[in-house]
Protein backbone atom coordinates (compact mmCIF):
# COMPACT_ATOMS: atom_id res chain seq x y z
CA UNK A 1 0.00 0.00 0.00
CA UNK A 2 1.16 3.48 -0.84
CA UNK A 3 0.31 5.85 1.98
CA UNK A 4 1.39 8.93 0.01
CA UNK A 5 -0.91 8.06 -2.91
CA UNK A 6 -4.50 7.92 -1.77
CA UNK A 7 -6.74 5.83 -3.98
CA UNK A 8 -9.75 7.77 -5.18
CA UNK A 9 -11.90 4.67 -5.64
CA UNK A 10 -11.20 3.38 -2.15
CA UNK A 11 -12.01 6.82 -0.77
CA UNK A 12 -15.37 6.85 -2.58
CA UNK A 13 -16.30 3.34 -1.48
CA UNK A 14 -15.23 4.07 2.09
CA UNK A 15 -17.48 7.12 2.22
CA UNK A 16 -20.32 5.06 0.78
CA UNK A 17 -19.84 2.44 3.51
CA UNK A 18 -19.61 5.04 6.25
CA UNK A 19 -22.83 6.64 5.05
CA UNK A 20 -24.63 3.46 4.09
CA UNK A 21 -26.86 2.83 1.11
CA UNK A 22 -30.35 1.36 0.86
CA UNK A 23 -32.06 -0.05 -2.19
CA UNK A 24 -35.76 -0.87 -2.30
CA UNK A 25 -37.35 -2.13 -5.45
CA UNK A 26 -40.69 -3.72 -6.30
CA UNK A 27 -41.13 -5.53 -9.53
CA UNK A 28 -44.02 -7.33 -11.22
CA UNK A 29 -43.53 -9.51 -14.23
CA UNK A 30 -46.66 -9.80 -16.27
CA UNK A 31 -47.65 -11.45 -19.50
CA UNK A 32 -50.46 -10.04 -21.65
CA UNK A 33 -51.31 -7.57 -18.93
CA UNK A 34 -51.71 -10.28 -16.26
CA UNK A 35 -49.21 -9.99 -13.39
CA UNK A 36 -47.62 -13.42 -12.87
CA UNK A 37 -44.52 -12.99 -10.69
CA UNK A 38 -43.86 -10.44 -7.98
CA UNK A 39 -40.43 -9.51 -6.69
CA UNK A 40 -39.58 -7.32 -3.73
CA UNK A 41 -35.91 -6.47 -3.43
CA UNK A 42 -34.39 -4.98 -0.31
CA UNK A 43 -30.67 -4.39 -0.20
CA UNK A 44 -28.55 -2.44 2.24
CA UNK A 45 -24.82 -1.94 2.37
CA UNK A 46 -22.90 -0.10 5.07
CA UNK A 47 -19.92 -0.46 7.34
CA UNK A 48 -20.80 -2.55 10.37
CA UNK A 49 -20.30 0.49 12.60
CA UNK A 50 -22.93 2.40 10.62
CA UNK A 51 -25.27 -0.60 10.68
CA UNK A 52 -24.96 -0.73 14.47
CA UNK A 53 -25.59 3.01 14.76
CA UNK A 54 -28.94 2.43 13.08
CA UNK A 55 -29.59 -0.62 15.24
CA UNK A 56 -29.42 -3.09 12.36
CA UNK A 57 -27.82 -6.53 12.73
CA UNK A 58 -26.98 -5.84 16.39
CA UNK A 59 -27.89 -9.35 17.54
CA UNK A 60 -26.03 -10.95 14.70
CA UNK A 61 -22.90 -8.93 15.43
CA UNK A 62 -23.06 -9.94 19.06
CA UNK A 63 -23.73 -13.62 18.48
CA UNK A 64 -21.06 -14.08 15.82
CA UNK A 65 -18.45 -12.46 18.04
CA UNK A 66 -19.52 -14.60 20.96
CA UNK A 67 -19.34 -17.73 18.84
CA UNK A 68 -15.74 -17.02 17.97
CA UNK A 69 -14.84 -16.08 21.52
CA UNK A 70 -16.32 -19.34 22.81
CA UNK A 71 -14.66 -21.57 20.22
CA UNK A 72 -11.58 -23.24 21.58
CA UNK A 73 -8.43 -22.12 19.85
CA UNK A 74 -6.22 -24.89 21.16
CA UNK A 75 -6.62 -28.60 21.30
CA UNK A 76 -7.95 -29.47 24.77
CA UNK A 77 -5.53 -31.92 26.38
CA UNK A 78 -5.64 -33.93 29.58
CA UNK A 79 -3.17 -32.88 32.26
CA UNK A 80 0.17 -34.49 31.40
CA UNK A 81 -0.88 -35.31 27.85
CA UNK A 82 1.60 -34.41 25.12
CA UNK A 83 1.26 -34.03 21.37
CA UNK A 84 3.69 -36.41 19.70
CA UNK A 85 2.77 -36.03 16.04
CA UNK A 86 0.76 -33.63 13.90
CA UNK A 87 -0.18 -33.82 10.24
CA UNK A 88 -2.86 -32.60 7.88
CA UNK A 89 -5.17 -35.36 6.70
CA UNK A 90 -8.70 -36.58 6.16
CA UNK A 91 -11.27 -38.75 7.92
CA UNK A 92 -14.16 -40.87 6.68
CA UNK A 93 -16.36 -43.33 8.51
CA UNK A 94 -17.87 -46.32 6.75
CA UNK A 95 -20.50 -46.68 9.45
CA UNK A 96 -21.11 -43.39 11.16
CA UNK A 97 -21.98 -39.78 10.59
CA UNK A 98 -18.99 -38.74 8.51
CA UNK A 99 -19.69 -40.30 5.14
CA UNK A 100 -17.42 -38.12 3.02
CA UNK A 101 -13.76 -37.15 3.45
CA UNK A 102 -13.45 -34.39 6.03
CA UNK A 103 -10.15 -32.48 6.32
CA UNK A 104 -8.47 -31.66 9.61
CA UNK A 105 -5.29 -32.00 11.58
CA UNK A 106 -4.45 -35.44 12.88
CA UNK A 107 -2.80 -35.37 16.29
CA UNK A 108 -1.23 -38.31 18.05
CA UNK A 109 -0.86 -37.54 21.73
CA UNK A 110 0.50 -39.67 24.50
CA UNK A 111 -3.09 -40.84 25.19
CA UNK A 112 -5.27 -40.43 22.11
CA UNK A 113 -5.58 -40.05 18.36
CA UNK A 114 -7.51 -36.86 17.59
CA UNK A 115 -8.77 -35.13 14.47
CA UNK A 116 -8.81 -31.41 15.21
CA UNK A 117 -10.54 -28.80 13.09
CA UNK A 118 -9.12 -25.31 13.50
CA UNK A 119 -12.09 -23.13 12.52
CA UNK A 120 -14.38 -23.48 14.37
CA UNK A 121 -12.04 -25.16 16.86
CA UNK A 122 -13.47 -28.56 17.64
CA UNK A 123 -12.53 -32.19 18.04
CA UNK A 124 -14.20 -34.18 15.29
CA UNK A 125 -12.86 -37.57 16.18
CA UNK A 126 -10.97 -39.03 19.07
CA UNK A 127 -10.13 -42.45 20.31
CA UNK A 128 -7.83 -43.61 23.08
CA UNK A 129 -4.64 -45.40 22.05
CA UNK A 130 -5.58 -48.49 24.05
CA UNK A 131 -6.70 -51.42 21.91
CA UNK A 132 -6.30 -49.35 18.76
CA UNK A 133 -5.21 -51.22 15.65
CA UNK A 134 -4.17 -49.81 12.31
CA UNK A 135 -4.75 -51.55 9.02
CA UNK A 136 -3.38 -50.63 5.61
CA UNK A 137 -6.08 -50.39 3.00
CA UNK A 138 -4.90 -51.69 -0.37
CA UNK A 139 -4.71 -48.70 -2.70
CA UNK A 140 -5.79 -50.51 -5.83
CA UNK A 141 -9.15 -48.86 -6.45
CA UNK A 142 -8.64 -45.59 -4.59
CA UNK A 143 -6.23 -42.80 -5.40
CA UNK A 144 -5.88 -41.85 -1.75
CA UNK A 145 -3.56 -43.86 0.41
CA UNK A 146 -5.72 -44.89 3.30
CA UNK A 147 -5.29 -46.35 6.72
CA UNK A 148 -8.07 -47.95 8.69
CA UNK A 149 -8.23 -47.29 12.41
CA UNK A 150 -9.93 -50.11 14.25
CA UNK A 151 -10.96 -49.45 17.81
CA UNK A 152 -13.20 -51.52 20.10
CA UNK A 153 -16.48 -49.86 19.06
CA UNK A 154 -15.97 -49.33 15.35
CA UNK A 155 -13.59 -48.21 12.68
CA UNK A 156 -12.69 -45.15 10.65
CA UNK A 157 -10.70 -44.54 7.51
CA UNK A 158 -8.05 -41.89 7.48
CA UNK A 159 -5.91 -40.49 4.74
CA UNK A 160 -2.59 -38.65 5.05
CA UNK A 161 0.12 -37.63 2.66
CA UNK A 162 2.66 -39.74 4.55
CA UNK A 163 1.04 -42.73 6.17
CA UNK A 164 4.36 -44.36 7.09
CA UNK A 165 5.18 -41.45 9.37
CA UNK A 166 1.76 -41.67 10.98
CA UNK A 167 2.14 -45.40 11.62
CA UNK A 168 5.59 -44.93 13.09
CA UNK A 169 4.39 -42.14 15.37
CA UNK A 170 1.42 -44.24 16.46
CA UNK A 171 3.60 -47.27 17.17
CA UNK A 172 5.99 -45.07 19.14
CA UNK A 173 3.14 -43.59 21.18
CA UNK A 174 1.62 -47.01 21.89
CA UNK A 175 4.99 -48.40 22.94
CA UNK A 176 5.61 -45.46 25.26
CA UNK A 177 2.21 -46.02 26.84
CA UNK A 178 2.86 -49.72 27.42
CA UNK A 179 6.16 -48.86 29.08
CA UNK A 180 4.45 -46.33 31.34
CA UNK A 181 1.73 -48.82 32.25
CA UNK A 182 4.17 -51.60 33.02
CA UNK A 183 6.12 -49.17 35.08
CA UNK A 184 2.97 -48.31 37.03
CA UNK A 185 2.16 -51.96 37.54
CA UNK A 186 5.61 -52.65 38.85
CA UNK A 187 5.66 -49.70 41.19
CA UNK A 188 2.18 -50.37 42.51
CA UNK A 189 3.00 -54.08 42.95
CA UNK B 1 -14.72 3.51 -18.68
CA UNK B 2 -12.03 1.17 -19.94
CA UNK B 3 -9.64 -1.04 -18.10
CA UNK B 4 -6.71 -1.90 -20.28
CA UNK B 5 -5.23 -5.32 -19.79
CA UNK B 6 -1.93 -6.11 -21.42
CA UNK B 7 -3.01 -8.54 -24.13
CA UNK B 8 0.55 -9.68 -24.70
CA UNK B 9 0.52 -11.25 -21.29
CA UNK B 10 -3.01 -12.18 -20.42
CA UNK B 11 -2.16 -14.23 -17.34
CA UNK B 12 -0.40 -11.34 -15.65
CA UNK B 13 -3.07 -8.93 -16.77
CA UNK B 14 -5.94 -11.02 -15.45
CA UNK B 15 -4.20 -11.85 -12.21
CA UNK B 16 -3.38 -8.16 -11.86
CA UNK B 17 -7.06 -7.28 -12.20
CA UNK B 18 -8.10 -9.83 -9.59
CA UNK B 19 -5.39 -8.80 -7.15
CA UNK B 20 -6.27 -5.14 -7.68
CA UNK B 21 -9.89 -5.84 -6.73
CA UNK B 22 -8.85 -7.85 -3.69
CA UNK B 23 -6.51 -5.04 -2.70
CA UNK B 24 -9.34 -2.52 -2.87
CA UNK B 25 -11.53 -4.72 -0.67
CA UNK B 26 -8.65 -5.20 1.73
CA UNK B 27 -8.09 -1.44 2.04
CA UNK B 28 -11.81 -0.95 2.65
CA UNK B 29 -11.76 -3.64 5.33
CA UNK B 30 -8.79 -1.92 6.95
CA UNK B 31 -10.59 1.40 7.10
CA UNK B 32 -13.77 -0.15 8.49
CA UNK B 33 -11.70 -2.12 11.00
CA UNK B 34 -10.12 1.12 12.16
CA UNK B 35 -13.58 2.60 12.59
CA UNK B 36 -14.74 -0.35 14.68
CA UNK B 37 -11.62 -0.22 16.81
CA UNK B 38 -12.07 3.49 17.45
CA UNK B 39 -15.72 3.04 18.39
CA UNK B 40 -14.57 1.08 21.46
CA UNK B 41 -17.03 -1.79 21.12
CA UNK B 42 -14.33 -4.39 20.49
CA UNK B 43 -12.41 -6.10 23.27
CA UNK B 44 -8.59 -5.92 23.39
CA UNK B 45 -8.39 -9.55 22.37
CA UNK B 46 -10.60 -8.96 19.34
CA UNK B 47 -8.58 -5.89 18.28
CA UNK B 48 -5.39 -7.92 18.54
CA UNK B 49 -6.85 -10.75 16.45
CA UNK B 50 -8.26 -8.38 13.84
CA UNK B 51 -4.98 -6.52 13.45
CA UNK B 52 -3.09 -9.76 13.14
CA UNK B 53 -5.43 -11.14 10.47
CA UNK B 54 -5.39 -7.94 8.40
CA UNK B 55 -1.62 -7.66 8.46
CA UNK B 56 -1.36 -11.31 7.41
CA UNK B 57 -3.65 -10.53 4.47
CA UNK B 58 -1.47 -7.57 3.46
CA UNK B 59 1.63 -9.73 3.61
CA UNK B 60 0.00 -12.48 1.56
CA UNK B 61 -1.07 -9.99 -1.11
CA UNK B 62 2.42 -8.46 -1.29
CA UNK B 63 3.88 -11.93 -1.65
CA UNK B 64 1.47 -12.84 -4.46
CA UNK B 65 2.34 -9.60 -6.24
CA UNK B 66 6.08 -10.02 -6.06
CA UNK B 67 5.98 -13.77 -6.79
CA UNK B 68 3.98 -13.29 -9.97
CA UNK B 69 5.70 -10.13 -11.05
CA UNK B 70 2.44 -8.16 -11.29
CA UNK B 71 3.24 -5.10 -9.17
CA UNK B 72 3.08 -2.84 -12.24
CA UNK B 73 -0.01 -4.53 -13.66
CA UNK B 74 -1.88 -4.07 -10.36
CA UNK B 75 -0.76 -0.46 -10.18
CA UNK B 76 -2.03 0.26 -13.67
CA UNK B 77 -5.43 -1.39 -13.05
CA UNK B 78 -5.80 0.58 -9.87
CA UNK B 79 -4.99 3.89 -11.50
CA UNK B 80 -7.47 3.07 -14.29
CA UNK B 81 -10.17 2.36 -11.69
CA UNK B 82 -9.30 5.53 -9.82
CA UNK B 83 -9.64 7.56 -12.99
CA UNK B 84 -13.03 5.94 -13.65
CA UNK B 85 -14.16 6.77 -10.10
CA UNK B 86 -12.95 10.35 -10.47
CA UNK B 87 -14.83 10.63 -13.73
CA UNK B 88 -18.00 9.35 -12.09
CA UNK B 89 -17.76 11.81 -9.21
CA UNK B 90 -17.11 14.61 -11.61
CA UNK B 91 -20.30 13.76 -13.47
CA UNK B 92 -22.28 13.71 -10.21
CA UNK B 93 -20.87 17.03 -9.06
CA UNK B 94 -21.09 18.85 -12.37
CA UNK B 95 -24.07 17.59 -14.35
CA UNK B 96 -23.65 20.61 -16.62
CA UNK B 97 -20.27 19.45 -17.88
CA UNK B 98 -21.76 16.02 -18.49
CA UNK B 99 -24.48 17.50 -20.67
CA UNK B 100 -21.96 19.57 -22.55
CA UNK B 101 -19.89 16.48 -23.17
CA UNK B 102 -22.76 14.40 -24.50
CA UNK B 103 -23.88 17.26 -26.75
CA UNK B 104 -20.36 17.50 -28.08
CA UNK B 105 -20.38 13.79 -28.86
CA UNK B 106 -23.71 14.01 -30.65
CA UNK B 107 -22.72 16.90 -32.87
Amino acid sequence: MNPEKESCLVEVLDRLLNKGAVLNADLIISVAGIPLIGVTLKAMIAGMETMLEYGIMEDWDKSSRELYARAETHLPLFPGEQILYKAFGYLREEEGLIKCWVPGIWNITSHRVILWIKTPGKVLFETPLENLRVLRVPASHEVRKELELIYPHGSARISLSDRNEFEEALAGAAEAMVVVRNHLVITSG
Amino acid sequence: MAINLDEGNLKEGLLGLVVALVEIIQELLERQALRRMESGSLSDCEIERLGQALSELTEALDKIKSDNNIIDAVQSVRSDLDLAAEDLIDKFLNPASWRAESQKEES
